[in-house]
């Protein structure tokens, strides 16, 4: 809700000018960057180790090889390897709900430790692809296209926080995965709908162009049930990047789980899916 | 509520009195009202001067004056600044009631004139850090788009700091935005802007004066740390029926004032309104052409009734509103009610009496209009109070102002109510609050020999809050522990404090004085926040278990001197001023719909210091000031940068206002004004880190640098059309301004963000306003 009235806001009062200026600024040290998940899913899950740059730094961030980084759930422990540069694998597991699970990063003589207690999955009903109005900004008029809709009873009880992405396959083409950044994603919890179901399922993604549906399309949604510490790290990025100029709250620091001052989250999401095809 | 009796009984005391008073001496009280000739508009602060005696005494705000002297002839002189002075001579034997009515000095009138009383009245009055605006001379300043605008000129003095070009706060001597009481006619505006800070809410003409006080604020004010702008309403021509507009490209306004009853009763109707697609054309983006609705409208009226010598009715009412949005998408809006109802009684010619029950209303609302997204959020703040306050002129020598303010405030903070067919989002309701604000004060003005003025006075405050309410408790570290719930009309917390208020005026000469003030302030009431210069979102909290009341210990000292008989005004004046308890939030803390709000909230203390240089020149064909103020605001809060001190929102280390008008010849005025400032204190990043595939922010220190320099050029031009004779019913004049002449784009907001078309980190400034001219045509016809 909160995150509809700025995006209401900021819409509207883009109607000021923005320019980019030379502005010296001061530099800190280096610092780790972990970016990793596990999840409900049978997979090799992936922690990235990067390091943290000046702001204006001109490639993209180095990455952090030759670490050595562990993954364990209280019982058991697994050993990442690292497959290619910077990306660090387990081997296939799959993550089970109600446990914590932490993660272990020794780089450079510094052990780094992150945990995140993994929420038990919300199972979704179905998904509908139905028509509706857009505004297309470029031509000024209403356009018809696809919007989802999932249909699912919210779980009463607050404190329940998601994270929302979809694949396209069209006919002729492999799975593509529509939500790759987090920009892309849809992110909410049930402050303002504990508990509810609308008749006409949620609307989760809109204005996507017919064109990029056609008929005999494969849509998977997936699902992301997350913890409050990853919701509040996620609605931190929100704030501090999504900035309109007008509204904006002072800048503050992004609030990750990894120790030593390290940057970034390890989290632990229990995933459902479900799919339907475009008629 | 004790002390209110304690108060009311001891006024009765001293009223029921005033005959012993004369019995026993040999002196007698001459009083009346000074007015206009032309419109009967009461004189604020007009002099009355005894020749014989060499003394003096200024009206009040109602144009009342009293002075008790021994029964004697004298000369009697009525003046004020812009008017012929009247002079009579008075068989004084008795106490005797004489009025006067001032023709203007119109056709001598010099262009820009900042006083409306006596020319040295800067060196005279023992009152420091306050200026008098009047409506009429302010007229000529170049305006945004062809509006007059009192909330502009002041941030044209010394020691008041724009909040920005798209704000809607100001800062006065480095206080917070939500730190300045502004009255209109003795009702508190919460949100004195239209359309984020572009324009006041203020209509040139319904507007007849303003008073700002910086320091030294008098005992008759509290509640609010830095300042007061008391705003008067004009009270209607009761002579004749007048009207008075403009028609220009952002905004027209009307005017129709005139008597009922001639000289007894008067009324004044003003109204004025934007249209919303000529100020969108001004705008650089496209899209919003078509969908967007942005206008704003304010009304007021007031009916004035002078029932005897004895006793005047006012009632005022004030009402304004904002719309904006984009047709079906969404639509946001605000505005203000406020309505006054006074009473002046003048009992026995000494006492002058002022009753008041003012009401005012605050709100604010958002949401989408239709559609499965519908829904509403409206929140409100609601006052109730009643005033009395009374003059009593003892002696010349002593002049004694007492009384008291009691408000009831209710504060609705939000209430969220989705569409009947929206049924994804729960109705959101967060609980009314509910206070109790008193005041009650009494202080003298005391002339001590021939150099020395001194007012002194003292102030006692309460505020306490009122159930039915459920509060929520935090421990020492902010976390929520549980809640505890009040029935309806509990009292069930309440703070006091005691305020002590002083001036000293020392003159050196006839042309020079020091002067020196102290002032304590209370604030009970705090601004939630989430911009630097203030939003119509802001939220107003109450002081509670959970937010202390905000203090402030003020001292200034200034050297005031008038050069060239009174042609030009110089003065120097440094302050320091203490505050305790100012506001901030938690990092990432969500300002909207959070019922937990006041445990993201942290306070802290504050300090500010700086020192005001100002130059005027008043008299001639060139006139205008050149203002510079030198300051510093620092803020020191545990939670927040590490518990080190960091600059104020506030901080502006240097600002500069050079404002000049000159008067061509008879029908052409023209007029300029620079502004300097350096920018406001922001947050940098000191690095970055990459997370879901794109760029994020690392900060340091808290306001570590500042934003680019701000500084702009605005130029006007007054043509009075026709022949602009004085007998004339009907005159005309075009008004041109240009705001920002040379198109600076001076920067509103700094952000760091990734510009997502390179991938790289860049700095981005959103800048609102370059080059934009006007025309304004102005008509009177009476």
């Amino acid at each position: 809700m909160k995150n509809l009235i700025y995006l209401f806001v900021l819409t509207f009062l883009m109607s000021s000018c923005t320019e980019n200026i030379d502005f010296d600024l001061n530099s800190e040290k280096s610092r780790l960057v972990v970016e990793g998940e596990i999840t409900t899913g049978k997979a090799k899950h992936v922690v990235k180790l990067t390091q943290s740059t000046s702001y204006y730094y001109s490639e993209e961030a180095p990455l952090v090889t030759n670490a050595a980084v562990s993954l364990s759930d209280g019982t058991n422990s697994w050993t990442l390897t690292e497959e290619k540069p910077g990306y660090y694998y387990t081997p296939e597991i799959i993550g089970q709900p109600n446990l914590t699970y932490t993660l272990s990063v020794n780089d450079n003589g510094t052990t780094y430790s992150a945990s995140d207690f993994m929420v038990a999955p919300v199972i979704a009903d179905s998904l509908a692809v139905v028509v509706t109005e857009s505004f297309d900004q470029e031509k000024n008029i209403l356009v018809d296209a696809y919007s989802l809709f999932l249909f699912v009873e919210e779980p009463v009880g607050l404190g329940d926080n998601y994270i929302w992405k979809y694949w396209l396959k069209t006919p002729d083409s492999a799975w593509k995965n529509m939500t790759p950044n987090f920009e892309d994603w849809v992110v909410a919890n049930d402050e303002y709908v504990d508990g509810n179901a609308p008749e006409g399922g949620w609307e989760l993604f809109a204005d996507i162009p017919l064109e990029e549906m056609p008929t005999g399309t494969q849509v998977r949604l997936e699902m992301y049930k997350i913890s409050t510490p990853y919701y509040d790290f996620l609605n931190a990025i929100a704030l501090q990047t999504q900035r309109s100029g007008f509204f904006d709250g002072p800048p503050a620091n992004i609030p990750g789980n990894i120790s030593e001052g390290a940057l970034g989250f390890f989290s632990s999401s229990a995933v459902d899916s479900v799919s339907t095809v475009v008629k | 509520m004790k002390y209110i009796l304690l108060f009311i009984f001891s006024s009765t005391f001293i009223l029921a009195n005033p005959n012993k008073v004369k019995a026993q001496n040999d002196k007698v009280t001459l009083s009346g009202y000074l007015k206009d000739k032309e419109t009967g508009e009461d004189l604020i602060g007009a002099t009355v001067y005894i020749q014989e005696l060499k003394s003096g005494v200024a009206a009040n705000v109602y144009g009342f004056y009293s002075v008790t002297i021994p029964k004697g002839v004298y000369t009697v002189e009525f003046s004020y600044l812009g008017y012929i002075t009247d002079t009579q001579k008075v068989d004084l034997q008795q106490n005797m009631t004489i009025s006067a009515e001032l023709g203007s000095n119109a056709t001598k009138l010099d262009a820009v004139e900042v006083i409306g009383e006596a020319e040295n009245k800067n060196i005279e009055t023992v009152r420091m850090s306050t200026v008098n605006l009047k409506m009429e001379s302010i007229k000529k300043i170049p305006a945004l788009m062809g509006e007059v605008d009192l909330l502009r000129v002041i941030q044209l003095l010394p020691g008041v700091q724009s909040g920005g070009e798209g704000s809607t706060g100001f800062y006065v001597r480095g206080g917070g935005i939500d730190q300045n009481l502004i009255l209109l006619d003795g009702a508190p505006v919460y949100n004195p802007a239209h359309l984020f800070g572009f324009f006041s809410v203020f209509n040139q003409d319904a507007i007849k004066s303003a008073d700002l006080y910086k320091g030294g604020i008098p005992a008759k004010f509290g509640g609010r740390l830095s300042s007061v702008l008391d705003v008067r309403m004009n009270d209607g021509n009761s002579k004749k029926l007048t009207v008075k507009g403009g028609i220009g490209i952002l905004a027209s306004r009307l005017t129709i004032e005139g008597p009922i009853v001639k000289d007894k009763v008067s009324f004044i109707v003003s109204g004025r309104r934007t249209y919303a697609d000529l100020f969108l054309l001004a705008l650089p983006k496209d899209d919003l052409r078509r969908t967007g609705v942005l206008n704003f409208y304010d009304l007021s009226g007031k009916v004035n009734w002078k029932v005897n010598d004895k006793n005047r009715l006012y009632i005022s009412a004030y009402t304004g509103r904002d719309n904006l949005g984009s047709t079906d998408f969404f639509k946001l809006g605000w505005g203000n009610i406020t309505t006054t109802t006074r009473w002046n009684h003048v009992f026995s010619d000494k006492v002058f009496s002022n009753l008041s029950l003012l009401y005012s209303n605050y709100d604010y609302s958002l949401g989408v209009p239709s559609g499965p997204n519908e829904f509403t959020w409206k929140s409100k703040i609601i006052n109730y109070s009643i005033k009395n306050d009374y003059n009593y002129y003892l002696n010349p020598k002593n002049t004694v102002e007492f009384g008291f303010i009691s408000t009831y405030h209710n504060f609705k903070p939000a209430e969220v109510i989705p569409g009947s067919e929206n049924d994804a989002f729960n109705e959101l309701k967060f609980f009314d609050r509910y206070a109790w604000e008193n005041g009650i004060y009494i202080a003298n003005k005391q002339r001590i020999g021939a150099r020395l003025t001194a007012e002194y006075g003292l102030r006692f405050s309460t505020f306490s809050n009122i159930g039915k309410d459920t509060i929520y408790t935090f421990d020492e570290d902010h976390n929520l522990t549980g809640y505890e719930a009040y029935g309806s009309g509990d009292i069930y917390n309440t703070f006091t404090g005691l305020e002590p208020r002083l001036g000293l005026k020392y003159s050196l000469d006839d042309v020079s004085s020091v002067k020196a003030s102290y002032n304590r302030m209370n604030q009970y009431l705090l601004l939630a926040t989430n911009t630097t210069g203030g939003a119509p979102l802001d939220i107003w909290m109450p002081s509670g278990k959970n937010l202390k009341p905000g203090i402030a210990d003020q001292v200034a000292v200034g050297y005031f001197r008038n050069f060239k008989k009174n042609m030009f005004e110089t003065s120097v004046e440094g302050y320091y001023k203490w505050m305790q308890n100012q506001v901030d939030f938690a990092d990432n803390a969500q300002i909207l719909l959070n019922k937990q709000l006041e445990g993201d909230v942290r306070q802290g203390k504050g300090w500010a210091y700086g020192a005001e240089f100002y130059v005027k020149k008043q008299k001639g064909k060139l006139t205008g000031w050149v203002s510079y103020t030198l300051s510093w605001s620092y803020r020191q809060m545990k939670g927040i940068n590490n518990g080190k001190k960091f600059f104020s929102p506030a901080h502006r280390n240097n600002n500069i206002a050079i404002v000049m008008s000159y008067a061509l010849n008879k029908k052409l005025d023209i007029s300029a004004n620079w502004v300097y400032s350096n920018g406001a204190p922001i947050t940098t990043p000191t690095g970055r880190f990459e997370y879901g595939g794109q760029i994020n922010p690392v900060y340091a220190d808290r306001n570590d640098a500042k934003m680019p320099d701000y500084h702009r050029l605005d130029l006007g031009l007054d043509w009075k059309l026709g022949k602009n004779r004085e007998t004339k019913r009907f005159n005309h004049s075009l008004n041109f301004s240009i705001y920002n002449l040379y198109n600076r784009k001076n920067a509103y907001t700094l952000n760091f963000v990734e510009d997502k078309s390179t991938g790289t980190a860049v700095a981005q400034k959103t800048y609102l306003f370059g080059f934009l001219p006007s025309v304004t045509w102005n008509f009177t016809w009476k």
